[in-house]
């Protein structure tokens, strides 16, 4: 299975920019139909311009459903990974 | 034209209106003068010794005013936390303005002070966190510190159009277990902001007080980058929520107090006066920091 971890991707989880980078990296497993591990080791935060950017822009593309299905995530802290388990549940108010 | 500034504890020691009127007064803007073919220089003379955060970052945000517009700098200070901070020398042209951590102290309350730059928005936040966490927070997260200056990194870049860019200061309370930090830049402020936006869609324009209201509402957003859904203030609430924490903020003439805590949430109009860009101080209270956790390492699945 394809593991991709964030933290050889990305300098930080604080801007726009740097979402758009993970953005385009899990955008080509997405495109290819392929289950991707999401290793946040060492990731304790993510700013909401960061996750529009990244999350935000797949379910944009791909839509919820296929983007639930796709990613998994591992080495996670819990409450690092609740927040992005709570900003894919609040997309639900705007897609 | 030598431009003299007096910082005195008369005016230092009151409250965050009365020091912001003042800093207004002292603004380069409202210099009435022509000054395009003189020498410039700016003496800022310091009589005070207690600051808090949003003292450092308004007057850092008033001096790179002058200095941005071509005034020399010189600052008298008597007060040795101004001089390690930086405050003293960071506008001296060998000054490395890049460089927060002190080199060779260790559990220091604070850092020094940041002109705010965008590009290096990941890699402050990050000095920031780790620091706190390395140092006087073992044992704890500072996830919600951390997520707070993001959001309020990534909104003065999205939205002031500050000529000054920003500054930052933390300052760490052991007493009181508070983690305290202030934002300042001379931008627009919150209210034109969301005032222009309105403007441009045809959309009736609202007091200030009730724009900025507006502006701290879940998914109300600008759309100043095309993707982001109006959730940056309200991560911020919610930090202080969690934190037993307090933010006070002025923009423009509008004035938010938010102190759950006390069950304190009103944005009221500052009647004397108009602040043309944003302070935001906020303080959260550590103890109510997540424990160090432990990193999971099966395999979460979404659905």
């Amino acid at each position: 299975m394809n593991t991709l971890k964030v933290s050889h991707i990305v300098i930080g989880t604080s801007t726009n920019s740097q979402g758009f980078i993970l953005f385009t990296e899990l955008d080509k497993y997405l495109c290819k139909n392929e289950i991707v591990i999401i290793d946040i080791e060492n990731i304790d935060y993510f700013s909401s311009s960061f996750l529009n950017s990244s999350f935000g822009e797949l379910i944009a593309k791909h839509g919820k459903e296929k983007v639930k299905k796709t990613l998994r995530f591992t080495n996670y802290k819990q409450s690092v990974l609740d927040i992005i388990v709570k900003y894919i549940n609040e997309l639900n108010l705007v897609y | 034209m030598v431009k003299n500034l007096n910082v005195l504890s008369s005016i230092a020691n009151k409250d965050l209106q009365t020091w912001l009127i003042w800093i207004e007064e002292n603004r380069f803007i409202n210099l009435n003068q022509d000054i395009s073919n003189q020498k410039k220089q700016l003496n800022v003379n310091i009589i005070h010794n207690f600051f808090k955060p949003f003292h450092i970052t308004s007057l850092s945000a008033l001096i790179e005013e002058y200095y941005i517009n071509g005034f020399k700098i010189n600052i008298n200070n008597t007060s040795s936390y101004l001089s390690t901070i930086g405050f003293t020398n960071f506008w001296n042209s060998n000054y490395d303005r890049n460089t927060i951590n002190h080199n060779g102290y260790a559990n220091k309350t604070y850092l020094k002070l940041w002109k705010i730059e965008f590009e290096r928005i990941d890699s402050i936040v990050a000095i920031y966190g780790d620091y706190y966490k390395n140092s006087l927070l073992k044992n704890k997260e500072t996830t919600p510190f951390k997520q707070s200056l993001s959001e309020l990194f990534n909104n003065i870049y999205n939205h002031s159009s500050s000529k000054v860019s920003g500054f930052c200061m933390v300052q760490y309370y052991y007493r009181k277990n508070e983690l305290a930090f202030s934002i300042c830049d001379f931008g627009k402020g919150i209210p034109k902001v969301v005032n222009t936006y309105f403007e441009e869609m045809n959309t009736p324009t609202l007091s200030n007080t009730d724009a900025l209201k507006k502006a701290f509402e879940k998914n109300f957003t600008t759309k100043s980058i095309p993707r982001n859904l109006g959730l940056g203030l309200d991560y911020i609430k919610t930090a202080i929520d969690t934190n037993k924490g307090e933010l006070f903020l002025i923009s423009n003439n509008a004035l938010y107090n938010y102190e759950p805590k006390y069950k304190i949430n009103r944005i009221t109009n500052t009647d004397s006066v108009y602040f043309n860009g944003t302070i935001i101080d906020i303080k959260l209270n550590t103890n109510y920091f997540n424990d160090k956790e432990e990193t999971k390492q099966d395999i979460f699945e979404l659905f």
